[in-house]
């Protein structure tokens, strides 16, 4: 026969549990008829925990609700920023192309403004693909990111890339080796693709001290892959994973500029395409990043 | 005036405001009584304890007994306010004496809010002259 | 003899950048800062071998534009659009060509050839 403090250590152990899980089975009533005074005040005070831990909850929701709005609305907004900021980034650029046109017919265009032209387009070019950035920001974050696939050769559009930046890596003292292979053909974003391989040839240029950088091709069987390799500064093991990850930067900002977005983005279009983006790379040694994609993406 | 059985906001008219807080009152130096309302609201909880910060302005030590008799269970938002207030004069309590009466309901409110503030001192009292004297002592 | 183009952009900076620009080689131009300034200009007889068309304009957007003259005689004239936003789909007659901003002069140019009509319409 249990006594009484024994079936009270029950009950509290009882109701201690089902408050644990949420679930409270004390009511006023049962306080109220409890025989002495002191389960009263036990039952009363579970009662109370219980209410408590309710109210907490209930906060936590609101909190978390009232976050999600405010993401939402961040986004919102970084979208319409972005859409505003291409009309004129479009006017500019309209003005810029035909500025030569007009220096030769005032006999103004010698070297110096041909410079200075250039180097104004490349600005102008760079606050497009910042604006790009900040609009795939808030369409991934969103989840309304769309790709749209059409029969290509991935050598190519990795090619072409390489081609591009002829001038960017020449100027910071690097040599630009292009792998070249046969051709790959398969189901790809084109412009996607080569919004990432774009991301990582500039980071190429940009931490590769001057030093020769190289991109490749393969094919894997299903998969094939393409890989950009650089000497420079190197990433520290303990910032490999965090490079990926939205507004993340592993090179001191005093020294290097940028929204520490590129990586993000990458991999995020990667992964949507069903492939995986990878670095191997150690301090001053430089790195090789390489993004692995099914032929048909 | 009679304060009723219902919880006040701040739609209050200003002679209900007036009787809130006369509800709290200075008894000696040091020594205060808080008369608490039936069914305490965020603003009687507000309204009631800004005043004993009124009474109590510039002490570095003093004590209060707050009479629990007769006052409904509270949710735990207010609950929760309440020991947000408490625990602001806390610093400054020398003791805290809750008089329940016998509504075990209360004494258990009393006591969870004494554990979760930490006060320095406090007791549960059948009367407001028992209270009173426990917060003499501790003031000693 | 003389490609026609009428620029319809609320922007003026932007209106006048491609004004100046299809000028210089060789289009002839006319401008509306409005879907409703179009309209006018159209019911007043102009005809125009392509329309470029912004999307985001007051009063009257570019969609309410295209559908206002698709279902008439003026719904025979190309329309190129100019948008921040990225390709969506199927263009709505009669849309031929989404022109992304920003937009180069080279881009701009291919388009016009590809969507021009030779002859103005009747």
């Amino acid at each position: 026969m249990r006594s009484a403090e024994q079936r009270l250590v029950e009950q509290v152990l009882q109701h201690i549990g089902e408050i644990s899980v949420g679930r409270c089975s004390i009511t006023d009533e049962m306080i109220a008829a409890e025989r002495d005074a002191s389960s009263q005040e036990i039952m009363a005070g579970l009662l109370m925990l219980h209410e408590d831990l309710e109210y907490g909850r209930q906060r936590q929701s609101a909190l978390l609700e009232e976050l999600r709005r405010a993401v939402h609305v961040r986004d919102e907004f970084l979208s319409v920023a972005s859409h505003e900021l291409r009309t004129p980034i479009t006017t500019l650029v309209l003005q810029i192309d035909d500025l030569p046109r007009l220096l030769e017919q005032k006999g103004a265009l010698d070297n110096d403004t041909t410079r200075r032209m250039k180097t104004i387009r490349r600005q102008v070019d760079r606050l497009t693909a910042l604006v790009t950035a900040l609009v795939d920001v808030s369409r991934i974050t969103s989840g309304k990111l769309s790709l749209s696939k059409e029969h290509a050769d991935l050598v190519e559009i990795v090619r072409s890339v390489a081609e591009r930046f002829g001038d960017d890596a020449q100027r910071s003292g690097s040599s630009l080796r292009f792998a070249d292979h046969e051709p790959i053909w398969g189901e790809f974003d084109v412009s996607r693709v080569d919004q990432v391989a774009t991301n990582l040839l500039s980071n190429a240029i940009r931490y590769g001290l001057g030093k020769p950088i190289a991109v490749g091709v393969a094919a894997n069987g299903q998969r094939c892959s393409f890989w950009v390799a650089d000497q420079g500064i190197g990433i520290p093991p303990e910032h490999q994973t965090r490079i990926f990850q939205q507004f993340e930067r592993a090179a001191p900002s005093t020294n290097y500029s940028g929204l520490g977005l590129g990586l993000w983005i990458s991999r995020q279009l990667v992964e949507a395409m069903g492939g995986t983006i990878s670095v191997r790379s150690a301090v001053d040694a430089g790195s090789v990043f390489t993004v692995e994609i099914p032929h048909q993406t | 005036m009679q304060i009723e059985s219902r919880p006040y906001g701040a739609d209050a008219a200003a002679d209900e405001i007036e009787a809130l807080r006369a509800r709290v009152w200075k008894v000696e130096d040091r020594l205060f009584v808080y008369d608490e309302v039936p069914v305490q609201s965020l603003f009687t909880l507000d309204l009631l304890f800004d005043r004993l910060e009124e009474l109590a302005a510039g002490l570095d030590r003093f004590a209060y007994v707050v009479d629990l008799r007769g006052v409904k269970r509270p949710g735990a938002e207010v609950r929760e306010r309440l020991k947000q207030r408490v625990d602001r004069l806390n610093p400054r309590l020398a003791h805290v004496a809750a008089v329940v009466g016998n509504n075990v309901v209360i004494r258990a409110v009393a006591k969870l809010a004494a554990f979760a503030i930490g006060f320095r001192s406090f007791t549960s009292n059948v009367s407001v002259e028992d209270g009173l004297e426990a917060c003499r002592r501790a003031l000693r | 003899m003389t490609t026609n183009i009428m620029v319809i952009d609320d922007d003026p900076d932007l209106r006048e950048t491609l004004r100046v620009l299809l000028v210089e080689n060789g289009f002839g131009v006319s401008e509306a800062a409005g879907g409703q300034e179009a309209l006018d200009l159209l019911a007043a007889g102009r005809r125009p071998n392509l329309i470029l068309l912004d999307l985001t304009m007051p009063e009257m957007s570019g969609w309410q534009f295209l559908l206002r003259i698709r279902d008439t005689d003026l719904g025979t004239i190309p329309v190129v659009i100019m948008t921040a936003r990225p390709a969506v789909g199927t263009l709505p007659p009669p849309a031929k060509e989404l022109l992304r901003k920003p937009f180069d002069r080279a881009t701009l140019f291919a388009a016009i050839a590809r969507c021009a009509s030779p002859d103005p319409s009747p």
